[in-house]
């Protein structure tokens, strides 16, 4: 039993080891491996906190994020502390004061994250004319999921010659119709990652997509965990009741 | 029980066999004495797929159960999109519930739909059962008005346009249709007027499922228990009592099932969704292809045939109608496919062309798919008015198996105990 368990944990630390060395090499891989792909994956929380970075610096001057609450950032491994100051960095409408003035005031975990529009109107003003979507269910809208936003932030190139384009509009190889209202968002090396990770294109592309998974999908660890519990409880409760449907059934004449 | 089947009373010694503690345990103290545990007898030779009966009942239990606490968390108000994300995201284990509401819809539809077939296939619609099968088809009638409205709820871009495209084929009503289909919305469009009906329509429509249910169990009662090889089971070597050994078989099917559910509900849950349905339902963006839950499908592709409404609702009408008549279509008089040979493959051929018609129905009416639409419709309506009959008249069944033979299940030779004089069945004896 000692040796199974030994053999286990080398296959597991063995296999952790080629996961972590392909993820370095596998960024621009196409199609991506995904930590939480698979029936039993996971987020991984490095991931997480980079693309929550890229989202911050990269996507939320334009795209909301709603249904989530800034206490939700536990998810992605940050403390209650860390998600409390990344709330009291927002500013959110906190009322009116004694003179009836609407008033601000920092935000606290149990906010929502903030929308960057007061209304839709003004979202398509300021981006000539196209709404910035809202990303909190996007890798559920778009079929492909997470790999569609990878490769819509990795798609952006010239237009091939001889192809019209509408004003204001940028070419991107996996937006359907190939000319997007978004100019492309990333460039590499504009932000540096506390873990020391590059910031390269198809690196910050990764990990705000997986960021978007999760926040998509916040429940999918819980789930899946508490589905394989409940899984062995069954498997077990059946092996018990066809046990006893054998012991009942045997010592009638069959066949 | 007046029609149970007949029970010789026991007339072949008891075998001398070990005692069965299992068996006796459950039987000497059964749970629930008011139930007739002891004195229902089944037949032996009731298939694997006997069991999706039961199966259907968990499932329908388990979407009361949490429809129930996903009443007590929905807010039909401004904005329901919003509130499902508050469910899946703040409320405590409110994803586990909603999925399970979610996968358990498409879950139930497909015992449901495997139940009908059995059905068809065993021929267990014939008399004395044509009731049990009709009132079978009224629970599912029911069951898809339950999905129907329960579908607009979440108010998805799919919720909002398959609700309203199918809202509409209540429309060729004559007459009053326009009237009917405003009073049914509260409107001429999807507002918050439709909501507050839906919601009140699903709880509603639920327990008529519920009702219909029992009904349909208790004309099962009556009418007696069916078998894979359509022989009534009137002779004692035939039957065994329902408690311990259908209890135990069912317990045990259900828990199979329920591994089955997990599966899906925990890894797999989105699996029948359109991910359009995750945008929220815009009044002034039309999806550019417009599918309805797959349950659905098979009757959705049969109303796009036409494109006068009067006609479609005619002819879904009609898809129904020959379905509530198949125990006269079906004019042979041996029941079980597994006797008649023509029937056996013309079967299989009509599952196929139900899920075509399914398939078909889940594409844009561009000139081609409208084209295999209406083929498909037109054979599905072949099958039931000219080939069911026709095969009644042409087909030659094999011979069926005397009661109380190895065929239907009982010893391949020498004496087989009669239920009486089982080990274990002590006081069963009905009097």
């Amino acid at each position: 039993m000692r040796r199974f368990s030994r053999t286990l944990f080398a296959v597991l630390a063995l296999g952790g080891v080629s996961l972590l060395a392909a993820n370095q090499t596998a960024r621009a891989a196409d199609p991506q491996r995904w930590s939480f792909e698979g029936p039993l994956g996971t987020f991984d929380r490095a991931s997480l906190q980079r693309g929550f970075q890229v989202y911050q610096q990269a996507c939320a001057a334009c795209h909301a994020l709603s249904h989530l609450r800034y206490g939700d950032l536990e998810g992605i491994g940050l403390s209650d502390h860390q998600a409390a100051a990344v709330a009291a960095n927002a500013m959110v409408p906190g009322g009116y004061d004694s003179n009836g003035l609407a008033v601000l005031r920092p935000g606290i975990a149990s906010d929502f994250f903030h929308d960057p529009w007061p209304n839709p109107q003004a979202a398509r003003a300021a981006s000539n004319g196209a709404y910035p979507v809202d990303l909190a269910l996007i890798t559920r809208q778009r079929q492909g999921g997470a790999d569609y936003v990878y490769r819509l932030l990795t798609g952006y190139g010239d237009a091939p010659p001889g192809a019209a384009m509408f004003n204001n509009r940028n070419w991107n190889d996996a937006f359907p119709g190939n000319q997007i209202a978004m100019a492309n968002p990333l460039r590499a090396g504009q932000m540096t990652f506390a873990d020391g990770t590059k910031a390269t294109v198809p690196e910050m592309s990764h990990d705000v997509a997986t960021f978007l998974a999760w926040a998509s999908d916040p429940s999918l660890e819980e789930r899946r965990i508490t589905g394989v519990q409940v899984i062995l409880f069954l498997a077990f409760l059946t092996l018990l009741t066809y046990l006893l449907k054998r012991r009942i059934w045997t010592g009638l004449p069959r066949d | 029980m007046a029609q149970e089947p007949q029970t010789a009373q026991g007339s072949v010694a008891a075998p001398a066999t070990r005692a069965n503690w299992a068996r006796n345990l459950f039987v000497e103290t059964p749970p629930g004495a008011s139930f007739p545990y002891g004195e229902t007898r089944l037949p032996r030779n009731q298939g694997v797929l006997w069991h999706f009966g039961i199966l259907a009942a968990v499932s329908l239990s388990l979407m009361m159960l949490t429809g129930v606490f996903l009443a007590m968390n929905y807010v039909v108000g401004v904005d329901p999109f919003a509130t499902i994300q508050y469910l899946m995201r703040d409320v405590s284990y409110g994803w586990l519930i909603r999925l399970m509401h979610m996968a358990g819809a498409s879950i139930f539809f497909i015992v449901a739909y495997v139940n009908l077939a059995r059905g068809i296939y065993y021929g267990t619609y014939k008399a004395p059962r044509a009731r049990i099968w009709q009132l079978g088809l009224v629970t599912l009638i029911l069951m898809q008005i339950t999905a129907y409205t329960g579908y607009l709820l979440p108010w998805g871009q799919m919720s909002y346009w398959s609700t309203l495209a199918l809202a509409w084929t209540l429309g060729g009503i004559p007459f009053v249709g326009h009237g009917v289909v405003r009073w049914i919305l509260g409107g001429d469009t999807l507002g918050a007027a439709t909501l507050t009906h839906f919601y009140t329509f699903h709880i509603l429509f639920a327990f008529a499922v519920v009702g219909a249910v029992y009904v349909h169990i208790r004309a099962i009662r009556e009418n007696g228990p069916s078998n894979r090889d359509g022989v009534e089971a009137v002779a004692a070597e035939d039957v065994l009592p329902f408690h311990p050994y259908y209890t135990v078989r069912a317990g045990l099917a259900v828990l199979v099932f329920l591994i089955l559910c997990s599966v899906v509900v925990f890894f797999i849950p989105y699996t029948f969704e359109h991910a359009a349905n995750f945008l929220p339902a815009d009044p002034l963006v039309v999806p550019s292809n417009i599918v309805p839950q797959w349950y659905l499908l098979p009757f959705y592709a049969i109303t796009r045939c036409a494109q006068n409404s009067f006609i479609a609702l005619v002819l879904v009408l009609a898809a129904w109608a020959v379905l509530f008549a198949l125990p006269w279509l079906d004019t042979s008089a041996t029941r079980s496919a597994r006797y008649r040979p023509i029937f056996r493959p013309a079967f299989w051929a009509f599952i196929v062309l139900v899920i075509l018609l399914g398939w078909a129905g889940a594409h844009p009416t561009t000139t081609g798919w409208l084209l295999l639409d209406r083929l498909f419709t037109l054979l599905y309506f072949v099958f039931f008015l000219i080939v069911l009959p026709l095969i009644g008249a042409i087909e030659t069944p094999t011979p069926l198996p005397v009661p109380a033979s190895p065929r239907l299940g009982g010893p391949a030779s020498g004496a087989w105990p009669s239920v009486t004089t089982l080990p274990g069945t002590r006081g069963l004896e009905t009097s």
